[in-house]
């Protein structure tokens, strides 16, 4: 057994046992990958956190994956370089019972395990963010900061409240079933123009009703209305279809949603004016500007921002308007700056996890994972004359696109790309009949599994794109309603469908190509 | 029934061959499929060659007494008989021409069986090579038929999963070599505890195991030429097919490795065709069954059925005696000789190899060399 440095015995030893039991597996080498992957992953994770961190400071993760993202490229390279020693495929041993997911499903860890480094430093930073500051703690702070900046600049406030007049015109217009129709019966642009002039329209509801808003579908006005009934800080309704909706100012110099995983909520600015504007006090300012004293200097990093902030210190862009002037006098700029650092570290996982975190992982291991399946099943000089063939044949179409002047939208281009999937599985199936291997039966061969998991995606992307020539989704958006369950499926789709024809049809293709006689 | 070796093995120890008695009773053993047994042989075997290092003309002590033993245990053991005679492979004409360059292999058929030794010699460019890729499933054929009879699936993996071609420049192999061994046997289903043993059998067998924990660049390129037969064995193929495995081989490994085939060939335990190329005519015709001669793309000569059709007698000798001398004394009598710079030619339409010698040795001729080659597809060089 070869010598292999910070290798523990027990790997060693199932190395051993993979050697001579189970050969496809060891070939991949997943378990020594994966074990050099750990190692890399804790060091990486402590660098991290040996690294001098400040919280309050901007995110320095761009920069990590960076590098990280260099490190992953090279180890991919070496990792596909270190599987070209052995591959039971290319040696016409035997391939056991589903040969092809199994190989598949362990590139895709070993892969995953390598791009998960790209995590470590986000995941390291939110760590350090937390242990730094609590949930509770930076919503206290940002509660008391709003009360203090109200008790002391109460007399610069803006006190009056904003009112909203709505006019709800139930059931005056009957929904178009057709877009078509729809556009036939309305000027769109005397309704665009309406609007406009309504929202310009000073409100005069207090003194009597006026019309501002006409809400012009029946179907919608429910919809808007609750809505509106729900933001609304207060509402009086003079008559069934009148409604005055109040607006109080905003009292929060410092807003985040940095409450959403704490149990103490931030205070709103209606609330705020409950506590401490509605029946005001005269506060003892020495002491309450002692309180906000500290909360500026317990997040304050002006020494960190002088050689940073592209700004002189003193600009603020709305010193005209009240929270903009007080934020300046207070210095508040800088903590509401620092607290927002704090909790995009904080809580960058939520809510954007799928979006921004885990449909690119998928997708990178995903596309790197067929990339070495196809890489192992085929010639290395087919291969890179594939990823040629691929570069040339995209180039090619955007001239063809560019010079003809091509107007066709993205339905053409899903077409396109669904006749060169066609034509590569024709090709590609062909090899089943051949008696001698062609090289760009392999190109083909190859294509056609690459572009294979983006079919059921591009099959929905072109459905929902036929659906929006015909229909408007405000108008019917029961028809655009599981449009996003539909991608992920197609995306989840592609997998499966990449999972279930690996060794029913790819494998079967691969072998019958790589050995067939050459000419 | 006594295992057939073994009465070889017995006269093997009497006449101090204890190298070639080592290799027939790894290979006997083997032939009777035991694990016990052969994993026995191994030690035994691995005493020998630990002791070999240091006293090349005497055994270990007791180590004649355990080969006893083994040679009962072999012979009590039935031993199935070799599956000679099946057809392997069937080769109808098949032609080959090259796209680029204007190479052409013509029309040749050929029939490997079971337990066969095929030698093709021919000079170099002539397409020895392109007949064996042909053969091996690697180059597809312009005409003619290619059936490999005794596989049930005819499926270009299968074919390529039972014939082994071993190149003339070995592919280089990465990792340590005992690595590879093991790989090779389990991607052929070898597994568990009959891998480990079947590698140290195949290093012990053809005496590598003290380069198994070494890699490619440490060892020479006739030791490579060996791994790469032991790697190949280890897949157990049916027919296995060596493109000059001599040329980086010195002269007693030629011999050794030579024999060997002939006796893998033709192993109770996995019987198989064996298909090699070489330049080193003399020693392959020793070992082939049959001999093909090829020139400029053509079979011109076959042992076995041609050799039959020779015309008049052909030696080759090496004097110290000038051209002038060797001609007056063998003139005349349809007598013909050609010197090449090494050696002589000489042909005659009447006197045989023994009436020669009977000549040369009269005429007090020195003779350094001599050889027969009547049957010799050497005569067409």
């Amino acid at each position: 057994m070869a010598q292999r440095p910070l290798v523990p015995g027990f790997l060693k030893k199932l190395d051993n046992y993979l050697l001579i039991n189970k050969p496809a597996v060891w070939s991949a080498r997943t378990h020594l990958a994966l074990w050099y992957s750990l190692l890399f992953a804790a060091a990486l994770a402590l660098t991290c956190f040996i690294v001098p961190f400040d919280a309050r400071e901007n995110s320095d993760v761009a920069a990590w994956v960076l590098f990280v993202s260099v490190i992953i490229g090279i180890n991919v390279i070496g990792w596909l370089i270190y599987l070209l020693r052995f591959n039971v495929f290319k040696k016409f041993g035997h391939l056991p019972a589903a040969y092809g997911i199994k190989t598949f499903l362990l590139y895709a860890v070993v892969i995953g395990s390598f791009i998960a480094w790209a995590y470590i430093p986000a995941v390291v930073e939110s760590i350090r963010a937390n242990q730094a500051y609590t949930n509770e703690e930076i919503v206290r702070d940002i509660n008391t900061a709003n009360l203090d900046l109200c008790l002391l600049e109460r007399d610069s406030l803006e006190l009056k409240w904003g009112a909203d007049t709505c006019i709800v015109r139930k059931d005056t217009v009957a929904a178009p079933e057709k877009k078509e129709q729809a556009e036939a019966s309305v000027n769109l642009n005397e309704v665009a123009e309406e609007a406009e002039a309504a929202e310009e329209e000073p409100d005069t509801a207090v003194k009597g009703p006026v019309s501002t808003i006409t809400l012009y579908y029946a179907h919608s006005d429910a919809a808007v209305l609750q809505k509106r009934l729900a933001l609304a800080d207060s509402v009086i309704r003079p008559n069934d279809s009148t409604y005055v909706f109040y607006e109080c100012p905003t009292y929060n110099f410092m807003s985040f949603d940095a409450d959403a995983w704490s149990r103490v909520k931030l205070l709103s600015s209606v609330d705020i004016y409950n506590k401490v504007l509605k029946n005001y006090r005269k506060p003892n300012r020495a002491a309450v500007r002692k309180q906000l004293d500290s909360i500026r200097m317990k997040y304050n990093r002006e020494y960190e921002l002088a050689s940073k902030f592209y700004y002189p210190r003193n600009y603020h862009f709305n010193r005209g308007n009240y929270i903009g002037h007080t934020q300046s006098k207070y210095g508040m700029y800088d903590v509401s700056s620092s607290m927002n650092h704090i909790t995009d570290k904080k809580y960058r996982w939520e809510n954007r996890l799928i979006r921004d975190y885990v449909r690119p992982f998928y997708y990178i291991v995903f596309i790197l994972t067929l990339l070495v399946f196809i890489f192992r099943h085929t010639t290395v000089k087919t291969f890179f004359l594939s990823v040629l063939a691929a570069i040339i044949l995209l180039i090619l179409t955007s001239l063809v696109f560019a010079f003809t002047r091509f107007r066709g939208g993205s339905q053409s281009v899903y077409w396109v790309m669904l006749v060169y999937f066609l034509l590569f599985a024709v090709v590609a199936f062909t090899i089943g009949i051949d008696r001698v291997r062609y090289g760009w039966k392999g190109i083909a061969l190859n294509l056609f599994v690459f572009s294979l998991p983006y079919i059921p995606l591009i099959i929905v992307a072109q459905y929902y794109d036929c659906l929006r020539e015909k229909y408007y989704s405000y108008e019917h958006p029961e028809k655009f309603l599981h449009k996003e369950l539909h991608t992920h499926l197609a995306e989840a789709g592609g997998l499966v469908l990449v999972l279930l024809l690996l060794d029913i049809v790819i494998k079967p293709l691969y072998r019958k190509w790589y050995a067939l006689p050459e000419q | 029934m006594p295992h057939p070796v073994a009465a070889e093995i017995a006269a093997c120890f009497v006449h101090h061959d204890y190298s070639l008695a080592v290799r027939r009773m790894l290979d006997s053993c083997l032939d009777t499929g035991k694990e016990p047994l052969i994993r026995e042989a191994v030690g035994w075997s691995r005493l020998y060659r630990s002791h070999e290092k240091d006293n090349k003309d005497s055994v270990p002590a007791g180590w004649l007494e355990e080969a006893d033993r083994l040679l009962q245990q072999i012979n009590s053991i039935a031993v199935q008989p070799v599956q000679q005679g099946a057809s392997l492979v069937e080769a109808d004409g098949i032609s080959k021409t090259y796209t680029k360059g204007n190479f052409s292999l013509k029309r040749i058929s050929l029939q490997i069986h079971t337990g066969d030794i095929l030698g093709v010699v021919g000079e170099n460019g002539n397409g020895k090579t392109t007949l064996l890729r042909c053969l091996a499933g690697q180059l597809a054929l312009d005409e003619g038929t290619l059936s490999y009879r005794l596989l049930q699936d005819h499926s270009f993996y299968a074919i390529k999963n039972h014939v082994a071609f071993i190149p003339q420049r070995i592919p280089r192999w990465y990792g340590l070599l005992k690595d590879n061994l093991h790989f090779a046997a389990s991607i052929s289903g070898v597994t568990g505890d009959t891998n480990r043993l079947m590698v140290d059998f195949m290093l012990e067998r053809l005496n590598l195991w003290d380069y198994a924990h070494l890699n490619w660049n440490q060892i020479s390129s006739g030791y490579r030429t060996r791994f790469e037969i032991a790697r190949i064995l280890l897949q157990k193929p049916r027919l296995l097919i060596l493109d000059e495995p001599l040329a980086n081989l010195d002269i007693n490994a030629q011999q050794t490795m030579l024999t060997d085939l002939r006796f893998i060939a033709r192993s109770a335990y996995h019987p198989m065709g064996v298909l090699l190329s070489s330049q080193q005519l003399h020693e392959v015709e020793k070992v082939a069954d049959t001999v093909l001669f090829i020139k400029q793309g053509s079979c011109l000569f076959r042992t076995r059925e041609d050799a039959t059709a020779a015309e008049g007698y052909a030696f080759e000798i090496e004097t110290t005696a000038g051209r002038e001398q060797i001609a007056q004394l063998l003139g005349g009598d349809g007598v013909q000789v050609h010197f090449n710079g090494g050696f002589y030619t000489i042909t005659s339409a009447h006197r045989t190899v023994q009436q020669m010698i009977t000549e040369l040795v009269n005429h007090q001729v020195a003779i350094t060399y001599f050889r027969d080659i009547t049957w010799s597809s050497k005569r067409f060089f």
